[in-house]
């Protein structure tokens, strides 16, 4: 029971985790982008749509990660070249999408509804020859392939962090201008950084589409902001990141398990999540705030 | 510099046009009768001009919310959960009176009340734990948001009603309609009144004045000896109550009683609105006026030629990305070192 619970927790915490990741990137360098919700919206139809077109999972993940690539650096672009306010352009690529995906959906595919796509090639899933189903090597097995990826890009971040890249990224952050005269190319520092974000977006986004082969308009319910969260609770420690998203992929597989199995109304279950995430949020800031005074 | 300003206002709402013309171009089967319904719908008519006015009246609430708090600076994100939990505590309270103005009465002062408390407690912490304010009013009110669909939906709901919703609120309570046929109502001249209250207030009082200087410059204010902590709370307060009144007008003048999900999306929206009219309450009501006809345009292509309404919320969201861009800039301005 508690172990299933604990690998719904992994399975849930993993698209959360890989979008916080991309989104510290940009928490990283100081101009957090908050167009992750969006950006996975985005990537979950391109991902299941062109999974299914060109019948290959492979191909859909592709096009989601350039997608989503692209809708970042747009965000960026718009931000450096026409001096908008980072914040509000994310917001905006928020709308945007939420209004994109529902077009496309209703013209290419006729439907504003769920949309399943039955034909859509199975993702391979790696299963440990294990005869019990409930003891530890439940937590290590059924792992599908984006899942896998998803890990790997977990600790590929780490890996970042500690290359002469990541500390640019964080020199860029800590002050701009300083980092500029030590002769750092800070355009592209961020401009990376934020096609680093799109990518860990478009594989969140297609590890919550392509498993289900399905797609919805409200399908990526608020997970984007959870992974913000994550990203500036977590500041410029990827595993801290994703320590915090473990966290919150427990919240979010609770409030199912809360709505699958109990008579609490599902608005309230959908509401577990964000209240867990609050109260984290506000016993980290208390934590940290002692922790600088003392 | 404020000439190029207003230049780049209308960079924005050409390029807006212009995707919206492209894009119903290429999703609509018939594209020359979707444009003009799109363009020219609105004012084909009374009942269609009426309906713009009156969906741009929650537009205009939550613009100014979100212009109360920039103008204190401080962002106000939990707008919508603000609006929606706000107009549904209120139609709730009010259908326990039978009077009419007590009820309406009843119906404000609750709204406003709720509306204030949700973005006070973010405030709140932010000043005394400094935590993070988007981060707090965003969650606050989507939690709320919650809340809202979990009240319409248990106890609150109208045993008799097809989906989630309240009772109606007596037709006595309902504000005043103006163009008959369409739901414009009374709302819309309080929601320009109120604009121009905001900007003589933002102006010429000595709240105005703090407002003024906690947004430009916090610790020039405290040592000029205002209490920085106390605007931000009033300022957000404020912002929370006025989002929570725009709710509480509209379910009052357009739909009679709470229904599920009949925010969509306003809180946002608004701050879109805001920072079209470049955070000036004595504009707020033209743009919202503005990002209003992009939906009722998309909403009536949608009722004559087969067309997605949801283009509105991808036109508005161009909107949103492009308003704060600056279009006419010299080189030496962008190159200039800048974190903002």
């Amino acid at each position: 029971m508690l172990i299933q619970l604990l690998r719904t927790s992994i399975s849930s915490a993993l698209p959360i985790s890989t979008a916080a990741l991309g989104a510290s990137f940009t928490h990283m360098i100081g101009k957090l982008n908050i167009a992750v919700e969006g950006t996975m919206l985005l990537a979950c139809f391109v991902s299941v749509y062109v999974a299914d077109r060109l019948n290959s999972w492979f191909l859909g993940l592709l096009a989601a990660l350039i997608s989503s690539c692209i809708l970042s650096l747009s965000v960026w672009s718009l931000h450096r070249y026409f001096r908008a306010n980072i914040f509000v352009v994310g917001l905006g690529m928020n709308v945007l999408v939420s209004g994109l995906v529902v077009l496309l959906s209703s013209t290419l595919l006729g439907s504003k509804g769920t949309i399943f796509f039955e034909k859509i090639p199975q993702l391979p899933v790696l299963r440990l020859s294990s005869s019990r189903s409930d003891g530890i090597d439940a937590l290590l097995s059924e792992y599908n392939a984006l899942e896998l990826i998803a890990i790997l890009a977990v600790l590929f971040s780490w890996f970042v962090m500690k290359t002469p890249f990541g500390l640019r990224m964080k020199a860029v952050g800590k002050n701009e201008s300083v980092a500029k005269q030590l002769g750092l190319n800070v355009d592209t520092i961020a401009a990376s950084s934020f096609i680093l974000c799109g990518l860990y977006c478009g594989l969140a986004g297609s590890l919550l589409a392509l498993p289900l082969g399905l797609f919805v308009s409200g399908m990526t319910n608020n997970r984007g902001w959870l992974a913000l969260v994550a990203a500036v609770l977590g500041g410029d420690s990827p595993l801290g990141v994703f320590g915090v998203s473990l966290i919150l992929g427990f919240a979010v597989a609770l409030s199912h398990r809360l709505q699958l199995q109990t008579n609490v109304p599902s608005e309230i279950a959908f509401s577990v999540p964000m209240i867990l995430t609050l109260f984290v949020a506000l016993i980290y800031n208390a934590l940290t705030k002692s922790r600088k005074r003392g | 510099m404020r000439s190029l300003r207003i230049l780049s206002s209308i960079v924005t709402v050409a390029v807006a046009f212009g995707a919206s013309a492209a894009i119903l171009c290429l999703v609509s089967p018939e594209p020359r009768e979707t444009l003009w319904w799109f363009f020219v719908g609105p004012f084909s008519n009374v009942y269609f001009f009426g309906n713009m006015l009156a969906s741009s009246v929650p537009l205009i609430f939550t613009g100014l919310a979100a212009c109360v708090a920039f103008s204190a600076g401080a962002f106000n994100l939990g707008l919508e959960g603000q609006y929606y939990f706000g107009a549904i505590v209120g139609t709730i309270a009010a259908l326990n009176f039978s009077n009419a103005t007590v009820s309406r009465f009843v119906a404000l002062v609750v709204s406003a009340s709720a509306g204030a408390l949700l973005s006070f407690v973010p405030a709140l912490l932010k000043v005394k734990f400094s935590f993070n304010e988007l981060i707090g009013t965003y969650m606050v009110g989507q939690i709320f948001v919650y809340v809202g669909d979990y009240l319409l939906n248990g106890p609150f709901r109208d045993p008799s009603a097809a989906f989630s919703a309240t009772r109606y609120l007596n037709e006595n309570v309902r504000l005043t309609r103006i163009l008959p046929p369409s739901s414009l109502h009374v709302g819309y001249l309080i929601g320009i009144m109120l604009c121009f209250l905001f900007y003589f207030l933002y102006r010429y009082s000595t709240l105005g004045y703090e407002f003024r200087t906690v947004r430009g410059n916090p610790r020039f204010a405290k040592i000029h000896g205002i209490n920085v902590d106390k605007i931000l709370l009033i300022a957000m307060s404020l912002s929370g109550a006025l989002a929570a009144l725009g709710g509480m007008i509209d379910v009052l003048g357009v739909h009679g009683r709470a229904v599920k999900g009949f925010s969509h999306g306003s809180g946002f929206i608004g701050i879109a609105a805001s920072l079209l009219a470049s955070n000036d309450p004595s504009l707020i009501f033209l743009s919202a006026l503005f990002l209003a006809y992009l939906d009722s345009g998309a909403e009536i292509a949608s009722l004559m030629v087969q067309t997605p309404p949801e283009i509105a919320r991808f036109v508005q969201g161009i909107v949103l990305c492009m308003v704060t861009a600056q279009f006419f800039l010299e080189r030496r301005e962008l190159d200039a070192d800048s974190t903002a």
